[in-house]
């Protein structure tokens, strides 16, 4: 089972948990159980077959525009935060 | 619509040259666009950066205030006239080695400015440097790195003096 | 200062001399503005003198008339774009606020947004053409600041927006707030309840730009067969090219973009402005077109930062900060993308708080839209917070370095999005920062007082692409697509010269265009050294391995028994078989041809930086004037591959934000227009207003590089405008909380005069 942190606006979704415990070897299929327990989590998160644009996902505290097909291990760590760039 | 242009004889960099330019034209864009000399750069093209530092009649002057029919019978040092052949002078050289430019357009300005000072004070000190080189904007480095280069190119001078 | 037993480099922590850096000296490398091309015409940009209109007709034919002009656009010229999301690497912006941001469509926004371009037979021609199109303006009330455009009867920038809430959904109504994003964790009231002491005060920042010394530049040239090469002053040549594409609907195959030497970026020069109108305007006259922007579009037309609205109350009980409650309400400019989210998310980042609400809220105004600008967001939101901390430090009766030790954030620590830290050296540079020379020294005298910040930024990682081709004398070509700001080039040939165990001056680097090199993202977000330092690495292990397969097959055994070891190829059994890089470079064409090694990544581990900063200040209770006497900063760079460079990241951040805190902001008048846009009034730093900058490099290396790298470009900027702000409050016991703290302000606040 991987841990999957439920960024702030989607815990009403998840009746008010911070975190949701879901087992898929894919990100998309960890996202589709977390959608199982939390009904509208996939719409919040997914458009068009890819993470949402506005979005990153951080897998085991390193945040990226994953895929929806990068593996996912037991224990891992998912959290779901806003996309962000940077300026120099 | 287009103007006449002027004839302008002056003496660049040492050697005596001449050109056409509109009366509109500023030093400036006659060194970059009618001379080819790119390594004068336009900053604010109205004299608050200093990027455009040339050397006209012995004085730092910003390029961008003065009209280029101002040349005649003039002499101007831009950055392409400070160095000798291949030796780069103490400034540049120190530059490179003190890290004191980071995305370098102001460079040419600042190295211009600061030959200037060398060339009429030798041995200024750190609150000196940093006065003469008030109208030069760097928006890099901060200028520590650059005023610790014009004082290691006034030692590296002074030893070889 | 290094926390750990650190490899005994042999390039990496020295001080070389960069390879681009005779050509800048001696004024021979090429800006944008410097692109010589045959036949190159010059163009330039109409711009809007309303903050906000509506645009009822543009009429171009008086100009189009003019002997001297070749080609005249407008956003009719411009395709219809695709409802889609641009990623540009400095987050996403909508393509069509992208496209009617380069030409206003039928309202301008903002006072110099761009409303048409000419091409004409001479710089000076094009201007005096712009005179000659006339357009038809309704002009409309402008929204100026936050707080005016959050009332209820607010003029509208567009009718058609509705707020994004927390929740996802859009709210009924017609909204000038783009979106409201919160963060939420603990039990907020509950700790407020419980405190000790609690503190809350409202913040303001103003709108300030880069200010880079380069203004922008384009140059394009379009071909009958619908090939475009550009030519412009960039951070991200692969951005711009995806950027072209989407806007201009032309394949990416189609489009080179040549990134020439850049005079400064900081995040403002990811965007794309002058190149569209450049590649339309040459589609139109057959010839290639240069646009350059004068210093007054730079500041109008541009991409400054976000000025914005700030409120906070933090809670402590018994010296630790048990609770955090900040709304945060930043100008977008004219359309949405605020860097509000990044602000809410580093400003809590440094400690460890367990009971926090954080409101954002991103708002568009009549400004222009704002860019990244070095850690986004972030100094302003460590100006609200990083106050209030001393604020409670003074309340617990705490030394403010001990107090942020004390509440520092460790590996483990959670940040406000839930995802905790890996490792990170916050209080290492505390450490560093408190043991200083400059904290350990007293300060005296009337009207002085020392201040300290401390600041965060995450770091970027992303994609990188290199080549490095190996030459038979030995010597290695780099072939790598990050623009070289500020020594990245050297940055990586010692990455790579160190992997390979070569000298620093056998590796020869390259930016190349994109035609010529795989995807690289900007030059920003501190990403440079870290993710074309692994790609880097990676195209040395390619090597490596190849040359380990060449030497086993030149020695008949097999490659278990070869071993590449400080630059040279070793047998294990036999010791007279050895060969050095460059023996074996030179054998290439008998052992398998043309060596050329490959490095691509997606780069997912940077290391978050710290920087903690320590600044005495002098205030003249007359004149208001605010005289840094001493600053030192601690930062955290993991590795520092080449140390001057990292000082001059650090260096220069700072100044900037002294600038930001002392002296710089968007002065607008009623009708939107800015008043102080030339170098003269809008007051950056100058040699005479600076001390020098002494710098302290801390190295916690990041385990996610193979060297250490964490970025350092960017957190520099975020803890001076708190620490300058509480060194003023130390002086003067009076708490500025609007910026810029300028002399006018300090005499006016320290004299009660408004």
């Amino acid at each position: 089972m991987a841990t999957v942190i439920v960024p702030s606006p989607l815990r009403p979704l998840c009746e008010g948990a911070a975190t949701v415990e879901a087992a898929g070897a894919t990100l998309g299929e960890l996202l589709r159980a977390v959608d199982a327990i939390c009904p509208g989590f996939w719409e919040r998160t997914v458009e068009d077959g890819r993470v949402r644009p506005e979005l990153s996902i951080a897998l085991n505290g390193h945040a990226h525009r994953y895929g929806l097909s990068e593996p996912i291990a037991p224990r891992d760590e998912v959290a779901i935060v806003p996309a962000l760039g940077g300026g120099r | 619509m287009p103007m006449r242009r002027s004839h302008v004889q002056t003496t660049l960099n040492g050697e005596e040259i001449d050109f056409l330019c509109e009366p509109r034209q500023s030093l400036l864009e006659v060194l970059r666009d009618e001379l080819g000399l790119t390594g004068t750069k336009e900053g604010c093209n109205n004299g608050n950066c200093g990027a455009c530092s040339v050397i006209l009649n012995g004085r730092v002057t910003n390029a961008c205030c003065v009209l280029g029919v101002e040349a005649e019978g003039a002499s101007v040092v831009t950055i392409e006239g400070v160095a000798e052949g291949d030796r780069l002078h103490p400034l540049q050289q120190a530059f490179l080695e003190e890290a004191a430019l980071q995305c370098g357009v102001c460079t040419p300005g600042f190295i211009v400015a600061a030959k200037a000072l060398l060339d009429a004070e030798p041995n200024p000190d750190e609150g000196r440097v940093r006065h003469w080189l008030a109208g030069n904007l760097c928006r890099c480095t901060g200028y520590d790195k650059i005023v610790r280069a014009v004082l290691k190119a006034s030692d590296a001078q002074e030893v070889t003096a | 200062m290094t926390t750990i037993e650190k490899p005994a480099y042999k390039v990496i922590g020295t001080r070389p001399i960069r390879p681009d850096g005779v050509e800048k000296v001696t004024g021979k490398a090429l800006y944008g503005a410097d692109v010589h091309l045959p036949d190159l015409v010059h163009g330039a940009v109409l711009r809007s003198p309303h903050a906000h209109a509506r645009i009822r007709s543009i009429d171009t034919s008086a100009a189009e008339a003019l002997p001297s002009v070749l080609a005249v656009v407008t956003h009719a010229d411009l395709p219809a774009v695709a409802d889609t999301v641009i990623d540009t690497g400095e987050g996403v912006t909508r393509a069509s606020d992208m496209s009617l941001n380069v030409l206003a469509g039928d309202k301008a926004l903002y006072r110099g947004h761009a409303v048409a371009a000419v091409a004409a037979t001479s710089a000076h021609e094009a201007l005096a053409a712009l005179d000659a199109i006339a357009v038809d303006y309704e002009p409309l009330p402008p929204v100026l600041s936050v707080r005016d455009a959050m009332r209820a009867d607010a003029p509208l920038l567009d009718e058609n927006r509705r707020t994004k809430q927390p929740d996802g959904a859009l709210s009924d109504g017609p909204s000038n707030v783009a979106a409201h994003s919160r963060f939420e964790g603990g039990d907020l009231e509950a700790a407020f309840a419980d405190a000790d002491a609690v503190v809350e005060r409202e913040f303001d920042t103003k709108m300030v730009h880069q200010g880079y010394i380069e203004p922008h530049n384009g140059t394009a040239n379009w071909n009958p067969d619908g090939t475009l090469t550009v030519w412009t002053s960039t951070q991200g040549a692969f951005a711009v090219r995806a950027m072209l594409a989407e806007l201009l609907r032309l394949p990416v195959s189609r489009i080179r973009v040549v990134p020439m030497e850049i005079g400064g970026g900081f995040g403002g020069k990811i965007g794309i402005y002058l190149e569209p109108l450049a590649a339309l305007l040459s589609r139109e006259c057959g010839r290639p077109v240069q646009l350059t922007m004068d210093r007054t579009d730079v500041f109008q037309a541009t991409g400054p930062t976000s000025g914005g609205h700030m409120k906070g109350r933090l809670a402590v009980k018994d010296g630790v900060i048990t609770a955090a409650e900040v709304s945060l309400a930043f100008e977008a400019g004219a359309f949405p993308g605020s860097p509000v989210m990044a602000g809410a998310m580093c400003m809590l980042s440094p400690y460890d708080v367990a009971n926090f609400r954080v409101d954002a809220y991103d708002v568009v105004v009549n400004k222009p839209k704002v860019a990244a600008y070095r850690a986004p967001g972030a100094p302003n939101a460590a100006f609200c917070v990083e106050q209030l901390i001393d604020e409670l430090a003074r309340e617990a009766n705490a030394d403010p370095l001990a107090f942020r030790l004390r509440n520092s954030a460790r590996e483990g620590t959670r940040m406000i999005t839930g995802v905790a830290h890996p490792r990170i050296g916050h209080e290492e540079t505390i450490g560093a920062a408190r043991d200083s020379d400059h904290y350990q020294s007293p300060i005296e005298g009337p009207n002085r007082g020392r201040g300290v910040a401390s600041g965060f930024w995450f770091n970027a990682g992303m994609q990188s692409s290199v080549v490095a081709s190996v030459n038979p004398d030995g010597t290695v070509n780099l072939i790598e697509g990050s623009t070289d700001i500020g020594g990245t080039r050297a940055s990586l040939a010692m990455q790579l010269a160190e992997t390979l165990g070569i000298p620093y001056d056998d590796v020869r680097p390259t930016v190349a265009d994109t035609d010529s090199v795989g995807h690289n993202d900007v030059t920003g977000g501190s990403r440079t050294a870290y993710a074309s330092g692994q790609a880097v690495y990676e195209a040395g292990l390619d090597i490596q391995r190849q040359l380990v397969e060449r030497a086993a097959r030149l020695w008949e055994c097999e490659a278990e028994d070869v071993s590449f070891v400080d630059g040279e190829l070793r047998h294990a059994s036999d010791a007279d078989r050895r060969l050095t890089f460059a023996e074996l470079a030179g054998k290439q064409m008998e052992t398998g041809g043309p060596l050329q090694g490959r490095g691509s990544v997606v780069a997912r581990s940077p290391g978050a930086a710290y920087g903690v900063h320590v600044v005495d200040v002098e205030v003249d209770p007359d004149t208001g004037k605010v005289d840094i006497l001493r600053y030192t900063i601690a930062q955290d760079a993991g590795t520092a591959v080449h140390p001057a460079y990292v000082e001059g990241q650090m260096q220069g951040g700072v100044v900037q934000g002294i600038g930001w805190a002392l002296n710089e902001e968007y002065y607008y008048n009623e009708d939107g227009r800015m008043e102080n846009a030339s170098f003269l009034d809008y007051r950056m730093p100058t040699s005479l207003d600076l001390p020098m900058i002494d710098t302290i490099i801390v190295e916690v290396p990041n385990p996610g590089h193979p060297y250490g790298v964490r970025g350092v470009g960017e957190v520099p900027i975020v803890p001076p405008l708190a620490a300058i702000a509480n060194a003023i409050h130390d002086a003067t016991g009076h708490r500025f909380t609007e910026l810029p703290i300028s002399p006018r302000r300090v005499v006016e606040e320290l004299h009660h005069l408004r």
